[in-house]
């Protein structure tokens, strides 16, 4: 088996074992590769997943990566499960989760003026219920692998009109 | 028969474009200007919470000027954009409003990727963004409600032993004790009883100080207290 082969193998080896969304900067560390050939090997291994129709997929959001079921499965994973139950969400995070889909990564600023309305408490509630997570600096929110699973979709970018929102421009020279 | 209303907005933008809809408007300054008077007066009339207050004034605020612009064109600079921005404003904020449906179905196909699960949580939560208020929906809540109710009732009822401390008994007990001695330490006295109870002997010195049956003595602050019989 080539070398290259080798770190694909070994990256769906990581995310088969890790029961958390992995960040490409922690594979390629654990790896010691740089982290353009782990981003590399990510797509060619959500390729071969796709290609042969596997009943695992790969997840994105941003630098976050996560193995998944197929979602068409889901009727038989739910007779695997002990049970099913509901999480009730409000129209606010309902908002809010729908701009930072679309508009992510997005500063809590950019999410309050879209929103006109405050948007410090929900954000918070959407991080303990881990459909979003926060990174950088000035902290930037997109959501969460988890989040995606939820809607049966591998990244953002296959939402319905997904281009069209997220070039939106945003203008917040007003203060 | 009961008509209830509900008339909920999910902040001012919500609430500035349900009024321009309203009135089967276009977004324009035009039209802002024109549902102006009624946004003012929904913050009047309703009692909006106070840590939401302020985004409805900011709104209140730019409706305000935009309104006095096109009234008074000639006094405004032309350059300004405050009213051309609340308009994209607004635009951004029902495109979102839009696509904000495409999640909803999604969601909805209840088709879900489960990653892994791990140990025993077997376990699988659906997000529910209940929208509607059914009549179903309310029964569900307040059943749920009424469960919640009734089980913080049963603990508090068995919390709830209440204990009487009598301040009779309590003077009887320091009197008792100065017949013994003829000087009480009251710090002393305290050590081992619960709060409460040290609470009713101490009424009781007062008490007893009062009806001038004892002195009571401290020779400076959190100094021992000494009870003496006179």
């Amino acid at each position: 088996m080539s070398e290259k082969n080798n770190l694909k193998n070994k990256i769906e080896s990581l995310l088969f074992v890790s029961l958390k969304p992995l960040s490409v900067r922690k594979i390629a560390r654990i790896l010691e590769v740089s982290k353009e050939k782990v981003l590399k090997k990510i797509d060619e291994l959500a390729r071969d997943l796709d290609e042969r129709d596997s009943g695992i997929r790969l997840i994105r959001s941003g630098e976050y990566v996560e193995l998944g079921t197929d979602p068409k499965n889901f009727p038989i994973i739910k007779r695997f499960l002990s049970g099913v139950i509901k999480e009730e969400l409000t129209p606010a995070a309902l908002e809010a989760l729908t701009i930072i889909a679309y508009k992510g990564p997005i500063t809590e600023e950019e999410i309050s003026f879209i929103r006109g309305v405050n948007s410090q408490i929900i954000l918070g509630h959407l991080l303990r219920k881990d459909l979003i997570l926060k990174k950088g600096e000035p902290p930037r929110y997109i959501v969460s692998p988890k989040f995606l699973r939820h809607l049966g979709i591998k990244s953002v970018e296959e939402l319905p009109d997904y281009k069209e929102y997220n070039q939106l421009e945003i203008n917040m020279n007003q203060v | 028969m009961y008509k209830i209303k509900i008339e909920k907005f999910e902040g001012p933008l919500d609430l500035l474009s349900q009024l321009i809809e309203k009135q089967e408007l276009d977004i324009s300054e035009v039209s802002l200007a024109k549902v102006t008077s009624e946004f003012l007066s929904y913050i009047q009339n309703q009692s909006i919470p106070l840590e939401e207050l302020a985004d409805f004034l900011v709104i209140a605020a730019k409706l305000l000027y935009l309104k006095s612009k096109i009234l008074l064109p000639e006094f405004i600079q032309s350059e300004d954009e405050e009213g051309a921005d609340l308009v994209k404003q607004l635009q951004i904020y029902q495109a979102y409003r839009q696509a904000r449906e495409h999640i909803l179905s999604l969601n909805k196909t209840n088709t879900y990727s489960l990653r892994r699960t791990g140990f025993s949580e077997k376990v699988f939560t659906e997000m529910d963004f209940p929208l509607d208020i059914s009549s179903s929906k309310l029964k569900e809540e307040i059943e749920r409600l009424f469960f919640v109710f009734r089980a913080n009732q049963e603990r508090k009822a068995f919390r709830l032993k209440v204990r009487v401390i009598s301040l009779e008994k309590k003077i009887k007990e320091i009197l008792n004790a100065l017949t013994k001695n003829s000087l009480l330490i009251l710090n002393n006295f305290f050590e081992k009883k619960p709060k409460d109870e040290a609470i009713v002997l101490f009424l009781a010195v007062l008490e007893l100080n009062k009806r001038q049956i004892v002195s009571v003595e401290q020779k400076k602050l959190f100094a021992p207290i000494y009870v003496r019989k006179k």
